[in-house]
Parts: C-alpha cells; sequence; structure tokens
C-alpha cells in the first residue's frame, strides 16, 4: 500500500474522534479514491466494534461480603458512632445510665461530709472517727460520710453512717433510727428514700401552708 | 453521582467499614471486569479485584478527594493486573503427572464438557474469542484497549490511570487496534 502512512494516521486520528471536519473530509476523499486504504479503515473499524461487542462482565456473588471480610479491623470511634446513629433511644439510655451512676458516685466518693444540727463534736483524725463526746447532746439528725463515728453521748435523732462504720459506746444513746450505708446499691437505694421522703416534705409543707392561709 | 461518591469517601477516611462496602457495591462489576479482560481468568480476577479494593480502603487516606474516585480505583486495579501478568508462570501443565498418583495427569481434574444449548455455545465461543483476541495483545496495549473499549473512558482519563500522557495512550491504542486488525484478517 503506497499511501500507508499518512491515511492510516488521519484514519486512527477519525477513529479516536479528534479529526477536524476538514480531516474527516479529506479522509473520505482519500478513500473514495483508494481500494486497499478503504479495505484497511473497515479493518479497523472491524476491530472496535469486535472489541465493543465483548459482553458486560459481572463481578462473582458474595464479592463484598468477601473484600468486607478482608479489611483492617475498623477503628472503634467508627464502630460505635455509627452504632450510636443507628440506635438513638438505646444511646439515650446508655447515655442516662452513665451520667447517673457517674453522680451518684462521686457524691459517694467525693466529699467527707458531716452534718448536724447542733452540739459539739470532737474529730479524731488520725482515726478518722467523728466523736460525739460523753455528756453532750446532739438535736437533730446526725449524717457522716466516709468518716467511723463514735456515740459516747446522746443523739435526739436519727444516726446515718455512710461508707463508715458506728460504735456505740454504752452509754451512748441515739432517740431516732440508726442506719449504715456501705454500698453504693445501699447508697442509691438510700439516696432514692431521701429524695423521695424529700418530696413528700415538700408537698406535705405545701398542704400545710395551705392551710394556715385564712 | 460524584457528590454520593464524595460524601461516602469522606466517612470511609474516616474509617467507617460500611460506607467501604457502598463503594464495593457502586464499582465491583467495572473492577472485575478490568481485571478479567487483563487476565483472562476468573479466580484470578476475582483476587485481582478483591485485592484492589482493600490497596484501595488502606492506602484511601492518600487519595485526594477533590480528585475522581473511579480513575483511583482503576488505576490501583491496572497495575495489580499488570504486576499479576508480569510474575505469572505456567506453574503446571495439564499433561503433567500428579504428585502421589500413578499416571494420573491434570486432564483427569478438569470438569466434563457438559451439553450446553446451541445459542449458549455460540455466544460463549464469541466471548471466548474477544478474550482471546485481548489476551493476544502486549499488556502495554492491552490495558490501553481495556480502558478504551470495554469501559468507555476518555482518553484523558485513561491517561491519567495508566499515568502515561495523552500521546502515549493514543500510540498504544492505535498499536492495538493494529495488532486487532492484522489479527482478524488473517482468523
Amino acid at each position: 500500500m503506497k499511501c500507508e502512512k499518512e491515511a492510516v494516521l488521519l484514519m486512527h486520528k477519525v477513529l479516536d474522534q479528534e479529526a477536524t471536519a476538514t480531516e474527516k473530509l479529506q479522509l473520505n476523499y482519500h478513500l473514495k479514491s483508494c481500494a486497499d486504504c478503504r479495505d484497511y479503515f473497515e479493518e479497523l473499524r472491524e476491530a472496535e466494534s469486535f472489541l465493543q461487542s465483548a459482553p458486560e462482565v459481572r463481578a462473582p456473588n458474595g464479592f463484598t461480603s468477601k473484600v468486607m471480610a478482608q479489611l483492617p479491623a475498623e477503628k472503634k470511634t467508627v464502630r460505635f458512632k455509627r452504632w450510636m446513629k443507628m440506635h438513638p433511644l438505646l444511646t439515650a439510655a446508655v447515655l442516662f445510665f452513665i451520667l447517673m451512676t457517674g453522680s451518684l458516685y462521686a457524691s459517694w466518693t467525693s466529699e467527707n461530709e458531716l452534718s448536724s444540727l447542733s452540739g459539739n463534736l470532737t474529730f479524731d483524725k488520725e482515726r478518722n472517727t467523728v466523736i460525739v463526746p460523753e455528756g453532750e447532746v446532739v438535736r437533730g439528725d446526725l449524717i457522716v460520710k466516709n468518716r467511723n463515728v463514735e456515740i459516747e453521748g446522746e443523739v435526739q435523732g436519727d444516726v446515718v453512717v455512710i461508707n463508715g462504720e458506728r460504735y456505740m459506746a454504752s452509754a451512748g444513746k441515739v432517740n431516732g433510727k440508726i442506719e449504715e450505708v456501705d454500698h453504693i446499691v445501699e447508697w442509691v437505694w438510700y439516696q432514692i428514700k431521701k429524695v423521695s421522703s424529700d418530696t413528700i416534705d415538700l408537698f406535705s409543707s405545701d398542704a400545710t401552708s395551705k392551710n394556715k392561709v385564712p | 453521582m460524584d457528590a454520593i461518591v464524595k460524601r461516602i469517601i469522606k466517612q470511609v477516611k474516616k474509617g467507617d467499614h460500611n460506607a467501604f462496602g457502598e463503594i464495593v457495591e457502586l464499582y465491583k462489576d467495572k473492577v472485575y471486569h478490568i481485571s478479567y479482560r487483563m487476565l483472562g481468568n476468573k479466580q484470578e480476577a476475582e483476587d485481582v479485584a478483591q485485592e484492589a479494593f482493600i490497596r484501595a480502603f488502606t492506602n484511601i487516606d492518600r487519595f485526594e478527594i477533590n480528585r475522581k474516585f473511579s480513575t483511583w480505583l482503576y488505576r490501583i486495579a491496572t497495575n495489580l493486573a499488570i504486576d499479576r501478568l508480569r510474575k505469572k508462570r505456567p506453574d503446571y501443565y495439564l499433561d503433567a503427572e500428579i504428585a502421589g498418583t500413578e499416571g494420573l495427569t491434570m486432564y483427569s481434574q478438569l470438569a466434563a464438557n457438559e451439553e450446553l444449548p446451541d445459542e449458549k455455545v455460540v455466544s460463549i465461543e464469541t466471548q471466548q474469542g474477544i478474550q482471546q483476541e485481548i489476551l493476544n495483545l502486549p499488556p502495554k496495549y492491552r490495558s490501553a484497549i481495556i480502558l478504551k473499549y470495554i469501559q468507555e473512558l476518555s482518553l484523558k482519563e485513561i491517561s491519567e490511570i495508566l499515568e502515561l500522557p495523552v500521546a502515549t495512550v493514543k500510540t498504544r491504542i492505535h498499536r492495538g487496534r493494529e495488532a486487532l486488525r492484522k489479527r482478524l484478517r488473517n482468523g
């Protein structure tokens, strides 16, 4: 074939859809007059359509799960976040539970609290013990937290010992109830009882104030 | 489509497996198709396609979000397929005796030829014919031809996938077309 090089380049340019209108005309014009090039171009187009007739091939079944099974472990935070998105109600419940326990635990351990309404108390630092001295009278409830308590005198009210121990001297006297709270569960229960009795108090005081209105 | 892919990729970058599952679903056929046409063997094609996705996942940090994801993914797949072709040597021959047997060859391990309906035979034959012709092309031209005619990608995209100048891609496609033309004329 004489005209090969130039014509063939043009053919490929046309097949690549990069030929200008003039170049296309130029090729067409040439093909009309040259049978060899006409055949050649026809064969190239056949090769193209042969390739284009290749059927679609689909990935085999279970392909995605096989890939997923081989991925390196997922970052925990991501899994956690996705879980939260999928279970908003459970997330709220868990969050509530965490905060609840957190605050309860904090109030269980944090401050060393001592409350009583009146009366002189002494505190033995070494033994971490609050002492109601002999002959002393405490009016009201005595609540001791994270300390031991030793009662030699008299308490005219309830004694509550939280996370501590209680010693009663033979001369000691408690008029109200004695309660010892040693475990977190009991502490929770105690808090609930306290809250509910406070609420009841609130209501009853409300009631009395109402009654007082003439 | 691109916006959706971009959003999913952002999740994948955070390490989200499930988001990557969506990516696999979107591109598995195309990636498998490329590797099947490159290798001409279903098992190897599946291995390479899976490997391509796993590489994409583990290297997702290197992918720039503003680029086209498919280009990047196809590049990984094509490179893996080319690597596989380079390493490929015939490990065994059908008429070699199987170790520990007497006179038993690999031929006995082949599935029996099942009777197929005529039409099916024809379509499988043309399919195998096309695949065979593609495999006859040197790998250099093969990848360019596959991306151009099987995946119907633009020359610019092919040049990005193969990391070659557009002019080189053109030359390879031209040579591939020429090689195929000659074979089809003789066949």
